[in-house]
């Protein structure tokens, strides 16, 4: 392979690994405060895609994309809080299974919902940025560059988050011990409440800033839980820094399986290898700490 | 005199239940050509398939319900096995022309051996991960099915698949999938009452407990993964057989919502169940896809009907029984009165008769061989990162010792007793065991060697009855849990009676564990580490919140057990009127070290030990007494 | 008085296991709660923290009434908890263990710099994770979380649980601090000796009731520690 075709490659396979990373970071950033796998998460993906997509086009463009960036994350938000309050507190320190089949009812609500409003067929949104970028005999959509940078800030920004505010030590400290955080004074029934809608949140952001690159459709809840539950196997379920090791393989493995025509078909199955591989050396993944 | 329980009586309201689900199954092509002939308007063809596809969801519910219900695994990939089933019918058939019948008969072993290999991977996850794994797993086979265009048709499936002439009426295939589905369900139902099927029961109750009383949880919970993908693979091939057709969406994870959809309706709890809801969601599948009005919110509806079953009846349809025989003598209290099983009131150990344990048969009967070396630790370490857990432990206990070991918090005790019992694996050092190196072999094997545990936290299956705790540990420690036939519940009954007399909880035998009080939980703990038949007895801090009578009492119940049957006792207990009481060798550990050894009079009199652990109170009072 | 407790009942599930307790504790003062194992004194405990679902009745401390508040209101309202074999929050640094229980509530009297002060130790463990800690460090970490929110009263549930009785020795001491900071302490414990000697008064339990209650110095060696926790 040429040295530009590689990088072509390369900055897809980041572009993927992006908005991959924002998706499981949510659901990571849950599954580590809550111990709760939340199978709505790709709805809520799912959710603000659509949301963008009708809000950004109603605006028009430009300014568009902008407003249904804070309209869609905090629908997103929104539907987290009265998620959290009506199911998942119910279903706290329940064995996996009630808790895997409760958010999965709810995906399945989720689903529904958008598929009766939207029907069946694919919509599209134009990036707020336009315009590419010749390089080494191949063009870059600008778009897919700020992707790459949004991510990167979003990192960022959860990392400051988790480790340089006191909500991000209360968070840290309900991993480990809810009741005597409790006792020390920290409501925590409320602090489940903000994780859960800051995960949601996360899942929303994902949604808007993949909705111009994509074309939103009712089956994206399912195509993207599927991946971000691989990267958080790989990674390791709980760990932010997975999430984000984890994004890149899997966006990487994506974005080369499309190189050439006999490996397309089974991209995705690279996925699935890799992960069993990872899990059959690591059973809890490169970052995540056995659970017991 | 046999107590009466509330639960047999609803056992046999599911007797008249499962009778009357076989007469309905038998009846629905009469029906239907009743109906036919009354009202014109309805198709009794269209019923009967309708009722035909009920008994492949049946039996493929029923298959999932052995992992999600009886063994307590969530997969996602039953669908893909499914999928393998209706697969290999339609393949044989398209592509070289076997008849459909001789498709079926090699759609379980193609299931099973592709059940078998993705299994293994899949396994060597647990919980969470499992499940996740299994995820992947299917969309695996989902794009092979999906993208071998060649071979499988790609999206567009394969179709056009030929019955022999004797399937090609409705009725007769409806009474061909009955008839298979009926032997498949026959099948299920001896394995799970088989002592087989009481060692799935007892992983999905507690994994570690089912590890500790011998169980090899990984083998047992891929052969149960395994056998479910057989007769999910049957489920399969009845599919393509009545449907005429196979699809990749079959494969799909989403497409494990209907298995899971159906066992939660009718109840994971039983093993009939998921049939029933298997008919309950056909009919309701029916009524949705026929109104116009709710057609398009079919995902929404069953969500909804998820979400209210697992927040508001976890137990599903099957658990009428239970509450038409609670509201039933909620109307005749003279009855429920009679009924009332005995409380636990958490006094079993004041009951204890050492002498009934002595005698008990389910208690190891090798005689003492004069000071042996049993147990040999040597040069043991464990290391958490740079935590020095464990540093160069070496202790010898003898045949017969009751051996204690000592320490604060965090000097190494639960990390040595997990080492021994093989919870955890050496980062060097070698245990022998009766001559045999054990040195990290898994706890299985190692509580089948005869080191029998009692956990410093309460470790029960707690929806067992608290007989069977003590009938599955020792079917699962004497090697009988391999059994997929017989009945589990009637084994080691009088065994398990006896001990339960010694430990005093007779009296409370037919009630879940879980029920029972702290206290008699504690004794039900007890019991399974003298039922596993062990030679030596590991006890992690055995009379933590028991009283200081209780403590007596127990501590001597084990002290008099030990002593004439030549059990060995290995234990760490912070009180240290117990330690000095019962033990007659002591080791002391400090920061994952062995400070000192020796007996309980040389350790007490220690310096050293003095100075890092005991310090002066525990020897104050001799000092002022002297 | 600084924590009082009146009518305090505990249920778990059907069976009922604290039977109206009343307590007072003024400040400055230790309080020790005696009790063989099991006889409802972590229950109590709990229960008075708020922290169990079943329990019911009257809390004051200070004098705000917070027996119908959940367990964090409490806290703010001066309410601190030393728990069982001193559990700390292990993923967290020292610093961060102690800054956790610092809510703005006015009271200013302990600041970082004084439990430093007091634990010369935990000042140079800043930095390190709670869960690489010795026995005696987590103690004093414990006390110090419980400090930092500058409490009324502080509940001790088993302090010494687990811990090499000779970092027990070291409570006393702790004890004698907590009085002159004007706290009023529960000392709820099974290692009576210890709890005598730091305490002022002290209260015994018997199945889930109080049963005898008099001076510290008059119990050391009596009759009722004989009879009551069978020494």
């Amino acid at each position: 392979m040429d040295p530009g075709k590689l990088l072509l490659f390369t900055v897809g396979g980041l572009s993927n690994a992006a908005y991959l990373f924002i998706v499981a970071a949510g659901l990571s950033l849950v599954f580590g405060a809550l111990r709760v796998i939340n199978m709505a998460h790709g709805s809520l993906y799912m959710i603000a895609a659509f949301v963008t997509v009708v809000v950004a086009n109603r605006l028009g463009a430009g300014l568009g994309f902008w407003g249904a960036l804070l309209v869609a994350v905090a629908v997103t938000g929104l539907i987290g809080a009265v998620m959290e309050i009506l199911v998942l507190k119910r279903i706290y320190g329940q064995e996996h299974l009630i808790q895997l089949l409760a958010t999965y009812a709810v995906s399945l609500v989720f689903a529904g919902t958008v598929r009766a409003i939207f029907g069946s067929s694919y919509r599209t949104v134009a990036p707020p940025i336009s315009g590419s970028i010749a390089f080494a005999g191949f063009r870059y959509s600008v778009y897919s560059i700020f992707m790459i940078g949004a991510a990167i800030l979003i990192a960022a920004g959860v990392y400051g988050l988790m480790f340089r505010t006191g909500l991000g030590r209360n968070i840290r400290a309900a991993v480990s011990d809810p009741e005597l955080l409790n006792a020390s004074g920290v409501n925590v029934t409320r602090l489940y409440t903000v994780v859960f809608v800051i995960g949601a949140a996360l899942a929303g952001l994902g949604g808007v800033i993949v909705a111009p690159s994509q074309a939103v459709n009712g089956s994206m809840d399912t195509d993207v839980l599927v991946l971000a539950f691989a990267i958080s196997v790989i990674g390791g379920l709980g760990s932010i820094i997975g999430s984000g090791v984890g994004a890149l393989i899997v966006g990487m493995v994506i974005s080369f399986g499309l190189v050439n025509p006999v490996t397309n078909n089974y991209a995705i199955a690279f996925v699935f290898i890799i992960m069993a591989v990872v899990l059959t050396i690591r059973p809890w993944g490169l970052f995540g700490r056995p659970e017991e | 005199m046999r107590q009466m329980l509330p639960s047999t009586r609803a056992d046999r309201v599911r007797w008249v239940i499962a009778a009357l689900i076989v007469v309905f199954a038998l009846a629905v092509p009469p029906l239907a050509n009743l109906q036919e002939s009354i009202n014109p308007d309805s198709s009794a063809k269209f019923q009967i398939f309708l009722g035909t596809s009920a008994l492949v969801l049946a039996l493929w519910s029923v298959s999932y319900n052995l992992m999600l219900g009886y063994t307590g695994m969530v997969s996602f990939a039953h669908a893909a096995y499914y999928g393998v089933g209706a697969y290999t019918v339609a393949l044989l058939f398209k592509r070289y022309h076997v008849p459909v019948l001789e498709g079926l008969l090699l759609a379980p072993l193609i299931a099973a051996l592709v059940g078998l290999v993705t299994g293994w991977i899949a396994l060597r996850a647990v919980r969470l991960y499992f499940s996740l794994l299994t995820l992947a797993i299917s969309q695996l086979l989902y794009s092979i099915a999906y993208g071998w265009y060649a071979f499988t048709g790609g999206d567009n499936g394969i179709h056009g698949i030929e019955l022999p002439d004797r399937l090609s009426d409705y009725g007769a295939l409806y009474y061909f999938v009955g008839a298979v589905v009926a032997l498949c369900l026959g099948l299920m139902f001896i394995l799970v009452r088989s002592p087989f099927g009481a060692a799935l029961a007892a992983i999905r109750e507690n994994r570690e407990r089912a590890r500790s009383v011998g169980i090899n949880v990984k083998a047992y919970e891929l052969a149960v993964f395994t056998a479910a993908s057989a007769f999910a693979g049957v489920a399969g091939g009845l599919f393509a057989i009545f449907q005429q057709e196979a699809y990749p969406e079959q494969l799909y994870w989403t497409a494990n919502a209907q298995p899971v959809v159906v066992a939660l309706l009718g109840g994971i709890g039983s093993f009939l169940g998921p049939a029933v809801g298997a008919f309950i969601y056909v009919f309701l599948d029916h009524v949705i896809t026929s109104s116009s009005q709710l057609k398009s919110y079919f995902d929404v509806t069953l969500g909804a009907i998820v979400l209210a079953v697992v927040l508001i009846v976890p137990g599903g349809f099957s658990s009428a029984p239970d509450l038409a025989v609670r509201i039933y003598r909620r109307f005749r209290p003279e009855a429920e009165a009679a009924l009332q099983p005995a409380e636990s009131m958490g006094d079993a150990i004041r009951l204890a008769d050492a002498d009934r344990g002595i005698a008990a048969a389910a208690i190891a009967a090798v005689p003492v061989r004069t000071g042996a070396v049993l147990l040999e630790v040597a040069g043991l370490s464990r290391h958490f990162g740079g935590l020095r857990a464990v540093q160069d432990v070496n202790l010898v206990v003898h045949e017969g010792d009751r051996y204690a070991i000592i320490g604060p918090n965090g000097a190494g005790k639960s990390t040595l007793f997990n080492l021994i019992s093989g919870r955890l694996k050496p980062t060097s050092g070698r245990v022998t065991f009766d001559g045999r190196n054990i040195t990290g072999r898994p706890p299985h094997v190692i509580a089948r060697a005869g080191i029998g545990r009692a956990f410093q936290i309460t470790s029960i299956f707690p929806k067992l009855t608290v007989i069977q705790n003590l009938q599955y540990a020792m079917l699962a420690n004497r090697g009988r849990t391999v059994r997929p036939y017989g009945i589990a519940n009637r084994a080691y009954r009088e065994e398990a009676m006896e001990l339960l007399a010694a430990v005093g909880l007779d009296g409370l035998a037919e009630l879940p564990a879980g029920r029972l009080s702290h206290g008699d939980q504690r004794a039900i703990e007890l019991a399974i580490s003298l039922a596993l038949g062990s030679r030596m007895i590991l006890l992690d801090e055995p009379t933590a919140g028991m009283s200081a009578y209780e403590t007596q009492k127990a501590m001597e119940l084990v002290r008099r057990i030990a002593g004439e049957r030549g059990l060995t006792l290995l234990f760490c207990e912070h009180d240290m009127e117990v330690v000095f009481g019962t033990a007659k060798t002591v080791t002391v550990m400090h920061q994952g070290r062995v400070l000192v050894q020796g007996t309980p009079e040389e350790v007490r009199r220690n310096p050293e030990v003095q100075q890092v652990y005991l310090g002066e109170l525990e020897t104050e009072p001799e000092v002022v007494s002297r | 008085m600084s924590l009082s407790v009146k009518g305090l009942n505990v249920h778990y599930g059907k069976s009922h296991v604290v039977f109206d307790l009343e307590l007072e504790v003024r400040s400055g003062e230790v309080l020790a709660l005696l009790g063989r194992n099991g006889a409802g004194k972590t229950t109590t405990i709990t229960g008075i923290l708020g922290l169990l679902p079943g329990a019911s009745g009257q809390v004051r401390v200070g004098d705000i009434e917070v027996g119908r508040r959940p367990p964090y209101r409490r806290a703010q309202a001066g309410m601190a908890y030393v728990p069982s074999g001193a559990r700390c929050f292990p993923n967290l640094t020292v610093l961060e263990n102690l800054e956790i229980a610092a809510h703005g509530n006015g009271r200013r009297a302990w600041t970082k710099e004084t439990i430093y002060e007091l634990f010369p130790k935990l000042e140079q463990l800043e930095a390190n994770m709670a869960a690489g800690l010795s026995g005696g460090e987590r103690q004093m970490l414990a006390v110090g979380r419980a400090l930092m929110s500058n409490p009324r009263a502080v509940l001790f549930d088993e302090p010494t649980e687990g811990l090499a009785p000779v970092v027990v020795q070291g409570l006393g001491e702790l004890m004698r601090n907590l009085k002159a900071a004007g706290v009023a302490v529960l000392l709820a414990e099974q290692n009576h000796q210890m709890a005598l000697r730091a305490a002022d008064r002290a209260v015994f339990m018997e199945k889930g009731r109080i049963v005898a209650e008099m001076p510290a110095g008059q119990a050391r060696g009596s009759e009722v520690l004989h009879r009551i926790l069978g020494v």
